[in-house]
């Protein structure tokens, strides 16, 4: 299924303004203008090296942007840390994962809502408001449910095989119910079977709690079964952007990146 | 000038105790930046060769050369070897462990020269030629001459073996990527060693060369060496030149103030001690406003992945057994019960210290310090007329803002650089404050004890101020408990182990970080200010930066789980064990230095003396003569030399 090409949503959600990040000499990115409007997901795509993930963690903050600006639900938040930008709207996953092993599923889970409720506050780390417990069990339970991993809830993460990590940090990030996921190459380490499941997941997820989505991702089945938009990146530069099957059907992206492939037989 | 030839003896001085100072960090900074292990016994090293000098010179009568000799070619690389397998024994395990075992090898040294030397400290005849010779209008000794030239030339070979030689090349390799240069073909093992022999090299020669101008002291000369921490932080723990000139503008500073500070601030304790801690001061400044990222990180330090379940839960059978056991400790023990209550009293700075190195993962080598802040503070607290539950309470919130101050700027760092900070935060109260009228007053303060009677009991007595220390750990064990179980501990639990976790949910995690130092600080006060209880009355003895050091090691010896039970368990280790069993106490400290090497060494249970060695011996010395093809990793040495 491919997703429908149609007009995108009016409203901004996360946008990049002339974002540029610096290593030493490279440019890692240079001057990129992104946007993800509500309730769609967007693919960001590109050769090894091209800044992918160096985008998503400069809209995440853990990487310091040389230049630009980045807007988060209408705010400016290009000064903001991570754990602030966390709470004003901001879920995320990563590529390598970050996770505690020695916690329990749910205790990973939860984690996105006792982090964000303790947030900069140490006294919120022994207060919080009546009922708060229940409530964040429910939480917790519904994002398992969700991802399809309701029954590895007192598991310990250290456990758990690649493919359940992924649904793990899924439902950590669908737990904080931000209207806005940043999902880094969740497909890397998954078998085509578990990538079919985590494209539905990851629709449901939209669907249900109506977030949008940036994600980084190299698996072009994942790419054109969830994304409705897509960015090419190329050393740092913003190469096209566009509805997804337009952006693959173009020939520089096929040039730089995709290479003469066929369309996948089941397209 | 007057005023230039005033203070030109001054910098001549201070360049030549720079430059040794300069010598031992860059030793320091060469091990690190090869084995990722740092160095926190580099200092006892150096008071270890020192040590070694004085038993081959003055007790076994050998002449200075041949002792010279025996000590820098044979004992310091042997100490080198030693170190470089402990470093390949500890590599891959919990960063906390890391800092535990080279903590834990500083107390062995010092507690074996103890045993062997005793604690006072002896004098070294000087050795080398004595004279002066005149330049640029200063006399200069040739002793100092000497220490500077061997330094000079110390750190001018190492640059040049890196620039010029392939066994450098691979020296700076190693720094950069082990990895790579093991996939390259030359052996990163042997490098290593190469390394840690010149670091202990250059650590021993500044023991020998500090040794008679300071006497024979561990912690003088420990602490002295220790001092390169200073140096090595002016070269970000990364570049050799740099913490050299830096070693040698500290012990420029150090002199200039001691000149400055005796001139114009004369009778005050606190400024006479600057000279002393100047190093400290700039580690200190150094951590706070350079940028994280300049500093040297020891790659997957942040490994704390135990695979254990660590939210702890209440066993009520341990918990009912070992309070019926302090229950009935005033039964049967009646002279020494003091030694129980200090126990108890242990027990709440244990669980301070627990909750913070354990559960979260942070190293504090100062918490000595915070209890000797928690002494003082009651005996002023008392003396300002406050009643005894108020001036506890009192005592314990001061550590507060302490813990704030000295955590705040360094938790942004790794684990390591806030142990560092902390060392450096306990030396510097010991020497600045300690002394001072506001904190003891280099002398005794009165601590008094409860004037109530509570069910009969009069917690001023012997008797009831043990029920009282006794029901004071209860609660504190109580409240770590709950810490635990709640949303703090879990937090903690997830900031140890991915510390990304937390922030990209929107928990700050220098604020929980914060916030577990400042409840660490403020147990250990309490805890230091219901000891001081039990003898009536504070004083620095006790509080020293060793004490620091020995309760995180103790505190390693009890596995990584339950922090209640491991606090209690070390509490009554430390207090109780050497009143039943009468040892010199530097074989106690030696003992607990040493159990900690071996818990650190034993935690991934992967420790195996022998591996990698045949490796590095022989497949390298049959690659240089080309014998071999360069491929040493992917078959065992011995079937290469069968081949």
């Amino acid at each position: 299924m491919s997703a429908p090409i149609e007009a995108r949503p009016e409203q901004r959600v996360l946008a990049t303004r002339g974002l540029t990040v610096r290593f030493g000499g490279t440019r890692a990115v240079d001057a990129l203008d992104l946007e993800v409007r509500s309730r769609e997901i967007v693919g960001l795509i590109g050769p090894n090296g091209a800044g992918k993930t160096t985008t998503l963690n400069a809209c995440a903050g853990t990487v310091r942007p040389a230049a630009g600006h980045v807007e988060l639900l209408g705010v400016d938040v290009s000064s903001w840390t991570p754990a602030h930008r966390a709470r004003h709207g901001l879920g995320r996953t990563f590529q390598r994962f970050a996770l505690c092993d020695s916690l329990a599923v749910a205790e990973n889970v939860g984690l996105a809502v006792e982090a964000r409720h303790a947030g900069g506050r140490p006294w919120k780390c022994f207060l919080a408001p009546r009922g708060a417990r229940t409530a964040q069990a429910a939480r917790v339970r519904d994002a398992l449910e969700m991802c399809g991993i309701a029954d590895l809830a007192g598991r310990r993460v250290g456990s758990l095989s690649t493919g359940q990590r992924r649904l793990v940090e899924l439902a950590r990030a669908a737990c904080g119910r931000s209207p806005v996921l940043l999902l880094d190459e969740p497909s890397s380490g998954l078998d085509p079977a578990e990538t079919d499941a985590f494209a539905r997941i990851v629709r449901n997820i939209v669907a249900d709690t109506g977030a949008s989505v940036l994600v980084v991702e190299h698996d072009m089945t994942l790419v054109r079964e969830i994304c409705a938009y897509l960015y090419v990146l190329d050393f740092g530069v913003h190469l096209c952007e566009g509805p997804t099957e337009a952006v693959l059907r173009d020939d520089r992206v096929r040039q730089a990146y995709l290479g003469n492939v066929e369309e996948p037989a089941h397209a | 000038m007057p005023a230039v030839n005033d203070y030109l003896p001054f910098v001549v001085s201070g360049v030549v105790a720079g430059s040794l100072l300069g010598l031992a960090a860059v030793g320091l900074v060469l091990s690190f930046r090869t084995s990722g292990l740092f160095n926190f016994a580099h200092g006892a090293i150096a008071a270890a060769g020192a040590y070694v000098f004085y038993e081959l010179k003055e007790i076994r009568g050998l002449s200075w050369p041949l002792a010279a000799l025996l000590v820098l070619a044979v004992f310091a690389p042997a100490m080198g070897l030693l170190l470089e397998r402990m470093a390949a024994g500890l590599h891959g395990v919990r960063a906390v462990y890391r800092i535990v075992a080279t903590v834990g090898l500083l107390l062995v040294v010092q507690g074996l020269a103890a045993v062997r030397f005793g604690p006072a400290t002896i004098p070294l005849n000087p050795f080398l030629p004595q004279g002066t010779v005149k330049i640029a209008g200063t006399f200069v000794s040739y002793e100092q001459l000497i220490g500077f030239g061997i330094a000079v030339v110390g750190v001018l070979g190492l640059l040049a073996l890196f620039r010029f030689t392939k066994t450098g090349l691979r020296m700076r390799a190693v720094v950069d990527n082990p990895q790579l240069l093991s996939y390259e073909g030359d052996n990163p093992t042997s490098v290593r060693r190469g390394a840690w022999v010149i670091s202990s090299v250059f650590a021993c020669a500044t023991g020998l060369l500090l040794a008679p101008s300071l006497g024979l002291d561990t912690v003088v000369l420990a602490l002295l060496v220790v001092q390169a921490f200073g140096a090595a932080a002016v070269g970000r723990f990364g570049s050799i030149g740099a913490t050299f000139v830096g070693g040698i503008a500290i012990g420029v500073a150090s002199t200039l103030s001691a000149k400055f500070i005796g001139e114009h601030l004369p009778n005050s304790p606190f400024w006479a001690g600057i000279p002393d801690v100047a190093p400290f001061l700039v580690l200190f400044a150094l951590l706070v406003v350079t940028p994280a990222r300049k500093f040297f990180d020891v790659p997957g330090s942040n490994r704390t992945a135990t695979g254990r379940a660590v939210t702890p839960r209440l066993h009520w059978e341990a918990v009912l057994a070992l309070a019926v056991v302090a229950m009935l400790v005033p039964v049967f023990v009646d002279t020494s019960l003091s030694v129980w209550t200090t126990a108890a009293s242990l027990v709440v700075v244990f669980l301070g210290l627990g909750l913070m190195v354990w559960t979260s993962g942070q190293v504090s080598l100062a918490h000595a310090a915070f209890a000797a802040i928690g002494a003082a503070a009651m005996s002023q607290f008392l003396d300002a007329g406050l009643p005894w539950g108020l001036a506890l309470a009192a005592a314990g919130l001061i550590a507060v803002p302490v813990a704030v101050a000295v955590a705040l700027p360094t938790l942004r760092l790794s684990g390591l650089y806030l142990a560092l900070a902390t060392f450096a935060f306990a030396v510097l109260l010991q020497q600045l404050v300690y002394p001072t009228q506001a904190m003891f007053g280099g002398g005794f303060r009165a601590v008094a004890r409860p004037e109530i009677s509570l069910f009969g009991l009069d917690l001023a007595g012997d008797r009831g101020y043990y029920y009282l220390c006794l029901s004071m750990a209860a609660l504190a064990a109580a409240t770590v408990f709950g810490v635990q179980r709640a949303r703090l501990g879990r937090l903690l639990q997830a900031n140890a182990e991915s510390a990304d976790a937390v922030a990209a949910n929107g928990g700050d995690t220098t604020t929980i970080r914060t916030a577990v130092f400042c409840i660490a600080g403020f147990l250990a006060s309490i805890g230091g200010a219901l000891a001081s209880g039990v003898t009536l009355q504070a004083s620095s003895r006790g509080y020293g930066y060793t004490v620091g050091l020995t309760w995180v090691a103790v505190l390693a010896l009890f596995g990584s789980r339950a922090t209640v039970i491991r606090a209690t368990a070390a509490a009554y280790a430390l207090a109780v064990m050497p009143t039943q069993i009468h040892l010199d106490p530097g074989w106690y400290t030696a003992i607990f230095g040493a159990a900690a090497v071996a818990a650190s060494l034993l935690s991934d249970r992967q420790f195996d003396l022998t591996r990698g060695w045949d490796r590095g011996r022989v497949a390298s010395r049959l690659r240089r003569r080309e014998f071999l093809p360069p491929r040493p990793v992917a078959r065992p040495a011995r079937a290469e030399v069968r081949a």
